[in-house]
């Protein structure tokens, strides 16, 4: 909050200005300035920009943004593809992701082989993802919504192994040996004290592969020959090719709502666990 | 203090590539300024240009100037930019019925109005209309002046031109493949058979709304399934038709496309390769873009070829524009006549292989013109006889007749564009084929239902055990 009010003062009153000159000191808050300047231009500006333009219609206050929005079928059932794309990738990260992450912080060398499975990410996604494009043409697959879900998984796997791993190589074993000791078998083990403290870990791993998929953009006009369009590409088409930035700014806030609502749902989820350690990381 | 050490090298490092970066990139200061806002790949070398032109403008006003070129890629793009945002620049260059729409909502000036205004003294007024307009096929303007309600002659120095058409494999289609028009796209014949099994999913449509829509306008054509009453309708009108039933009828063939596998995708920018390379053996092409992927093949041994169906198609130009935001209209008219000379505008179209819309009959016997074709390898000597060959000039494909009244200049859709984009939407992203998301989710739904099955089993045979 101090951070806050320093910036209001920034461009505030003079007297105010004068006072605070007579305190300048080289202290470690002035450090984020530059930083808090950017996100004030780069994002906070854009989000106000984005707010006003869907309630914007000719220059006019109006909700015909909205009308417009859920009046159309085709936003709506582009929005619910966009949706379950993204509830399968999801889902199909974590049942991949989890036994690895699981393998991994049980191996003493899993920590260089957590590097391989960041190393793709080193590499620019549309890279990445233009270099899939072409080993699915060599081989033959034709390009729709399996060669799309294929790509999202491969570029979203390892955000969520890195958190799973992190949070499972923290868990102390001493948990898993109590349970054995008390004469419970590898899967009841595993279930009753591996998995509950790793709820954090898969909850940061849902955060960091859902919310992205459903704005995914570009991934799936490379991937399914343009035939797919995801909502991430509905909202380009409206800004770009019809100008209709009132429209096109509605569906940004709608997902912006999405990120917030999935955010809160699993803050309140993970509030309820065990254990916040590792939560943190991302 | 290792960390730090580590940051202060890793920021050194930074520095230093950067400081190296802005070196290389060179300030020399110049007196004006030219902003140019163009299609991408859409000039010859812009270092070269930028030497060029200045010399070209420092020979007649005695003044340099720096060019600074900024790109869009479609034309919607660029009216995004110039109607939402008052992009600044001194000169655009899109297409026809881009113009129009720019013309309608008052952003551009007359050409002839700038040098009234711009240009001082007679002499150079008349010296420098002529540099511009003289070149000019006035074919062009005489196309663009039938046009009902377009009036954007006066506004507009043709640039490039072609055609919309379709480019094939011609190694493993056969030559009657240009018989069947634009039902190729669909791979229907005119009586609804399909042409061949093999042309399946090898089909390249374009991302791109007015050409996808010319296209199904007339594959309808074609196929005498036109709304009622449209049959007498010229190519000009159809292209250009927005009527509730016409948009229905387009929507609907272009479903049928996406929906019966015969396509392999939309393309904006892959078309070129994916013909060479095999992955398709039709595409929906500009005659420039064919021109370049023919000669492209022949290179790795492909024959390509491209046609423009008998039923109709489009002809475009792309021209420049001087917008009313122009901060140097001056130098954006000496550019004009810059790029209208007749050594230039055929280095262009060697370098992107478009049409130029200088006439072709003033190119033919220019000595600069012969060199470059040779230099190009357009054009060869007789070793024997030392007589100068060139078919340059002669192919169809990149000179079509301007006459034709089969070919349609698009016009600005106007309000009509709303619906057009969102029945191009819907055609995109509707009756997509989700099997593959449910099989996904029932597998990994029975997956987990087994999972369940066997713990509950195992930890309720265990409480019977106990109760033994």
């Amino acid at each position: 909050m101090k951070t806050n009010n320093l910036i209001v003062n920034d461009n505030g009153v003079p007297r105010e200005l004068k006072k605070r000159r007579e305190k300048f000191r080289l202290n470690r808050k002035v450090f984020s300035y530059p930083y808090m300047l950017f996100l004030l231009v780069f994002v906070v500006l854009p989000l106000v920009m984005i707010l006003v333009n869907a309630f914007l219609v000719d220059g006019q206050l109006s909700l015909g943004n909205f009308v417009d929005f859920f009046t159309q079928k085709t936003s709506l059932q582009v929005l619910g593809n966009s949706l379950l794309v993204g509830l399968v990738t999801t889902l199909l990260c974590l049942i991949i992701g989890y036994p690895v992450a699981l393998i991994l912080s049980k191996m003493d060398s899993g920590k260089i082989l957590v590097l391989f499975f960041v190393l793709p990410m080193w590499v620019n996604f549309l890279i990445r993802t233009l270099a899939t494009k072409t080993i699915f043409e060599s081989l033959g697959v034709s390009m729709g919504m399996g060669t799309v879900v294929f790509g999202m998984v491969y570029n979203y796997l390892p955000f969520m192994i890195l958190p799973l791993h992190t949070t499972l190589s923290n868990i102390d074993k001493s948990y898993a040996e109590a349970a054995k000791d008390l004469g419970a078998d590898e899967v009841n083990c595993f279930l009753k004290t591996t998995l509950p403290l790793s709820v954090p870990g898969i909850i940061s791993g849902i955060t960091m592969v859902f919310i992205p998929t459903i704005s995914t953009y570009a991934i799936s006009e490379l991937l399914s020959e343009r035939t797919i369009k995801l909502f991430g590409d509905s909202i380009s088409l409206k800004f770009n090719n019809d100008g209709a930035w009132g429209v096109g700014s509605v569906m940004s806030i709608i997902m912006l709502i999405l990120v917030i609502v999935s955010n809160v749902l699993i803050n309140k989820f993970s509030d309820g666990s065990t254990s916040n350690k590792g939560r943190n990381i991302w | 203090m290792k960390k730090y050490k580590r940051i202060c090298l890793c920021l050194a490092i930074c520095l230093i590539v950067g400081v190296c970066a802005f070196s290389f990139s060179g300030c020399q200061s110049y007196d004006e300024m030219l902003i140019i806002y163009n299609w991408e790949d859409y000039i010859y070398s812009k270092t070269d240009l930028q030497d060029d032109f200045n010399q070209y403008y420092y020979a007649l006003t005695g003044k340099t100037v720096k060019i600074r070129y900024s790109t869009f890629d479609t034309n919607e793009t660029m009216l995004t930019r110039m109607l939402k945002c008052n992009t600044v620049a001194d000169m655009i260059c899109p297409s026809e019925y881009a113009i129009q729409k720019l013309v309608n909502n008052g952003l551009v000036q007359k050409i002839d109005d700038v040098i009234d205004n711009n240009i001082n003294g007679e002499q150079e007024k008349t010296e420098l209309k002529s540099a511009i307009y003289d070149n000019v096929n006035s074919a062009i303007y005489d196309k663009v002046d039938q046009v009902e309600g377009m009036n954007i002659n006066d506004y507009f120095i043709p640039y490039m031109m072609g055609t919309l058409g379709i480019m094939y494999n011609a190694d493993l289609l056969p030559e009657n493949i240009s018989d069947y028009g634009w039902g190729v796209l669909w791979n229907k014949t005119t009586t609804g058979e399909k042409i061949m099994d093999e042309l399946d999913g090898k089909i390249y449509m374009k991302d791109s709304i007015r050409d996808s829509y010319a296209t199904a306008v007339f594959y309808l054509k074609e196929q005498g399934r036109l709304p009622a009453g449209y049959e007498t309708k010229s190519a000009q009108e159809l292209i250009n038709d927005t009527s509730p039933e016409m948009i229905k009828a387009v929507s609907a063939v272009l479903k049928e496309q996406k929906n019966s596998g015969c396509l392999k995708g939309y393309e904006v920018d892959f078309g070129k390769e994916a013909m060479v390379s095999g992955a398709v053996y039709v595409d929906l092409a500009w005659s420039g873009d064919a021109m370049y992927a023919i000669e492209e093949a022949e290179l790795e041994g492909v024959t390509l070829d491209y046609f423009v169906p008998e039923s109709g198609s489009n002809i475009w130009f792309d021209g420049w524009v001087i917008p009313t935001t122009a901060q140097n209209p001056t130098a954006a008219l000496y550019m004009m006549s810059f790029l209208n000379q007749a050594d230039v505008t055929t280095l262009n179209m060697m370098e992107i292989g478009y049409t130029s819309a200088v006439d072709n009959t003033i190119l033919i016997d220019n000595e600069d013109v012969r060199d470059i074709l040779l230099e190009y390898e357009y054009a060869e000597i007789d070793e024997e006889t030392g007589e100068y060959f060139t078919d340059y000039f002669d192919y169809e494909v990149r000179y079509p007749d301007y006459t034709d009244a089969t070919l349609g200049v698009m016009q600005d859709f106007g309000d009509s564009n709303k619906e057009i984009t969102a029945m191009w939407e819907e055609v995109l992203s509707t009756d997509n084929d989700l099997s593959v998301i449910w099989i996904t989710l029932g597998a990994i739904a029975l997956i987990a239902l087994v999972f369940l099955i066997i713990i509950f089993v195992k930890n309720h045979r265990k409480r019977i055990v106990k109760r033994i």
